[in-house]
């Protein structure tokens, strides 16, 4: 008896023992937990080298913008041996409701990046702190007036700005060469003719599918996500509509005749598109189109496969009003007690170091962020956003910003789109749908 | 007179003490993580909260925004078909799969029960990859057996809103059948042969021997598998979201993805709670209900 007694109390000791230990070792230690894609160097011990100061960036650029990003860190990597920024790439889908979670529970990372037209939401909630004031802070000069970006004053908010800009995103219209020639909308150099409006695009894709078997289709464009929404905005803007949202950003207000028309021609423009397709990059890779509605963001992929049949022209004009949709991608200072002034300063030398080198980032599809980059030599003589620089200084008009709703990744407006666009929705009930479900969520 | 405790009485004490001993460790853990945040999440579901602000009383407002929220009720709905999509077929197909192994006449009993208990031990992640794969329309590896055997038109397995939730209930079953066959597996071995042999003796066939002496026989575990699948369904998430992500345009949104973005892509913790509230009470009285039938089958058995 006494003997199980013992035991007993010997194995309710070990868990008290296992338990506390337990407990203790799930201690932070975000730089363990890196997971460190970006650096080509040997990862070796964190506590190693005592100088080197490391800046967590946490980033949404995977796939092939990703790439280059990883380049460019590298690079500034070997150049400034006394500091090491580590890329942590998130999902796309996942990262702001990561980024906001991690600064909640006190794992935020040193540097991150945001849609220009999320940082009011990103200020709202107590996520991101002035960078402007840091930068002053830690002596740091940054040429601010070289920036440009559609979107900027949508991060200076209450008089600090709170971000800054490393590219201007475009939506542009990508196209196979060989087979535009071949269908007879393309001169032997290859420079479209799609005529000077929308019913003449019409018409050239009328041309495109006359002639081009049926494996192949005159355009792709996705029914899902954001980019028919971008689409749809573009549209909205270039037949003269205004004022999306009222001044407060509380409800919808844009007009529901230019809106329902502008539906009709996303509409329009999708009968020749194949349904469902969830691969249309893929798909415009392998040559199974002529034309591809995509983001700037896809340049470099589509240029490395399709080599001299890679053609890209901004998303044309094709109503009257000579507009497109735009936003840009920036630095943001996530608030992070844990972040040394020293931590900080790396961080934001980086920042300046990109803008003053922004045409690095270009290489990635994108468009610059900064006046310098435009003017330089190394920026005129990339392939591939050369092709698309046209649209540069042109007037864009991006989404407004929201403290709670992304109206350009909503399910509020994406939704609406896509039983429109596959399930034969009409226009006029899709627009109603879309001011319904906005107006909703956004006078929370 | 003085009362002394008897040696008995001495025993039982110490032995209660070290049982509520070992007991209080498991109740301060579940106080702590399980009954705490579930009273706060009570408390939140009345209040205003987006997780870095205060917390503002605002009654029982966002009860009311949910059961007006149209999309509430399309997640709801759908979690719903789910349940009645999932729990039968499930239990079917693997009571079938469990009398075809148990059978007789079945070579390689184990090598089929590992095969068909494998997809089990796979990851959520694991089974959307393989899955989303599968099914893509254009490049998918069923759609291309299917050309071969003369299918024209591509299916859309998970991009038409009529077929998504056939494809999503038919990869939950390959994925979970095999836990519910290992339990019939389990209770099959139970039942006694001469319940067979008398039943042959009187002139009963297979299917009569499967109708009134197996299916009988496995009530309690026919109970116990219901009981788990139609808390299991009701709970389903994962495979919805990362194959399908909702779509197509919301028709695929679970209850739990619904409660996932108001809370953490809206950041609406009050509506979000509140959200995780009624389906807390929708399962709760389904599991009493459920109680109810086991403890009416016990009665029957008992009274055989």
């Amino acid at each position: 008896m006494r003997n199980i007694c013992k035991v007993k109390t010997f194995i309710f000791l070990i868990c008290i023992i296992l338990i506390a230990s337990a407990c203790s070792s799930g201690g932070n230690n975000s730089t363990n937990s890196a997971n460190n894609k970006g650096s080509n160097e040997s990862k070796g011990s964190t506590e190693g080298n005592n100088e080197q100061i490391e800046v967590v960036y946490w980033n949404l650029l995977g796939g092939p913008d990703g790439e280059v990003l990883l380049e460019i860190i590298d690079e500034y990597n070997s150049l400034n041996p006394n500091v090491k920024i580590i890329s942590e790439t998130q999902d796309w889908g996942q990262y702001y409701t990561k980024l906001r979670t991690a600064v909640i529970g006190g794992n935020a990372p040193d540097l991150a990046m945001s849609h220009m037209t999320r940082v009011l939401e990103l200020q709202d909630s107590q996520v991101i702190e002035p960078i402007q004031v840091a930068a002053e802070r830690s002596g740091i000069m940054i040429n601010y007036d070289d920036y440009v970006s559609a979107v900027i004053d949508d991060s200076i908010i209450e008089g600090e700005r709170y971000a800054l800009p490393f590219d201007n995103l475009l939506q542009v219209m990508f196209y196979n060469k060989r087979l535009a020639i071949e269908y007879g909308i393309a001169d032997a150099d290859g420079k479209l003719d799609i005529g000077e409006d929308f019913n003449s695009f019409i018409d050239t894709l009328e041309k495109v599918k006359a002639k081009a078997p049926a494996e192949i289709y005159p355009i792709l464009a996705s029914q899902s996500s954001f980019n028919p929404t971008i689409t749809w905005f573009t549209f909205y803007n270039q037949l003269g509509g205004k004022q999306f949202l009222n001044d407060e950003r509380t409800k919808t207000t844009f007009d529901e005749d230019i809106a329902i028309r502008a539906l009709e021609a996303v509409n329009r423009i999708n009968e020749f598109v194949p349904p469902r397709a969830e691969n249309m990059h893929e798909m415009f890779m392998n040559g199974d189109s002529v034309f591809f509605v995509d983001g700037s963001w896809g340049g470099n992929a589509y240029a490395n496969a399709l080599g001299d049949d890679f053609g890209v022209i901004p998303f044309p004009y094709l109503f009257d009003v000579e507009t497109m949709w735009s936003d840009s991608q920036g630095f943001v200072l996530p608030i992070n007690p844990n972040r040394s002034n020293e931590k900080t300063a790396a961080a934001l030398e980086f920042v300046k170091w990109f803008g003053e080198n922004n045409w690095k980032w270009a290489r990635s599809g994108q468009i610059s962020a900064t006046t310098s980059s435009f003017e330089s030599e190394e920026f005129k003589a990339l392939p591939v956003v050369n092709q698309y620089v046209s649209a540069l200084g042109k007037d864009v008009v991006a989404f407004p910003s929201h403290k709670s709703v992304w109206i350009l990744f909503a399910p509020e407006t994406a939704e609406p789109m896509e039983k429109m666009l596959n399930e034969g929705v009409s226009p006029a009930d899709t627009a109603k749908e879309i001011r319904e479900r906005l107006d909703e969520v956004l006078s929370d | 007179m003085n009362w002394k405790p008897s040696k008995n009485f001495v025993k039982k004490c110490k032995l209660n003490l070290e049982a509520y001993s070992f007991l209080l460790l498991f109740f301060v853990f579940y106080i702590i993580f399980t009954l705490y945040p579930v009273i706060q999440g009570f408390i939140v579901s009345f209040t205003k909260w987006n997780i870095t602000g205060t917390k503002t009383y605002i009654g029982v407002s966002n009860y009311n925004k949910l059961l007006n929220d149209s999309i509430f009720w399309s997640s709801f709905w759908n979690s719903t078909k789910f349940v009645f999509m999932a729990v039968p077929t499930i239990m079917i197909v693997s009571f079938a799969l469990a009398l075809l192994i148990d059978s007789k006449f079945t070579k390689g009993k184990v090598i089929f029960r590992s095969i068909f208990f494998m997809p089990v031990i796979l990851s959520v992640s694991i089974i959307a990859i393989i899955w989303s794969y599968a099914l893509d329309p254009y490049t998918g590896s069923i759609n291309t057996i299917l050309k071969l055997f003369g299918l024209q038109e591509p299916i859309f397995w998970v991009t038409d809103p009529n077929i998504v939730w056939y494809s999503i209930t038919m990869l939950t079953i390959w994925w979970t059948m095999g836990s519910a066959m290992i339990l019939y597996l389990a209770g099959l071995q139970d039942i006694p042969a001469d319940h067979y042999e008398a039943a042959e003796i009187d002139g009963a066939n297979a299917w009569h021997k499967i109708l009134y002496i197996t299916i009988p026989a496995l009530n309690r575990v026919h109970t116990l598998i219901m009981f788990l699948l139609i808390v299991g369904s009701f709970k389903v998430f994962g495979q919805v979201f990362l194959i399908t992500g909702g779509g197509p345009s919301g028709s695929s949104r679970t209850l739990i993805q619904y409660i996932y973005e108001i809370g953490f892509t809206r950041f609406d913790m009050g509506r979000a709670s509140a959200a995780s509230y009624i389906l807390f009470i929708v399962v709760i009285l389904i599991t009493a209900i459920q109680f109810k039938l086991m403890k009416v089958v016990q009665k029957e058995d008992v009274s055989k």
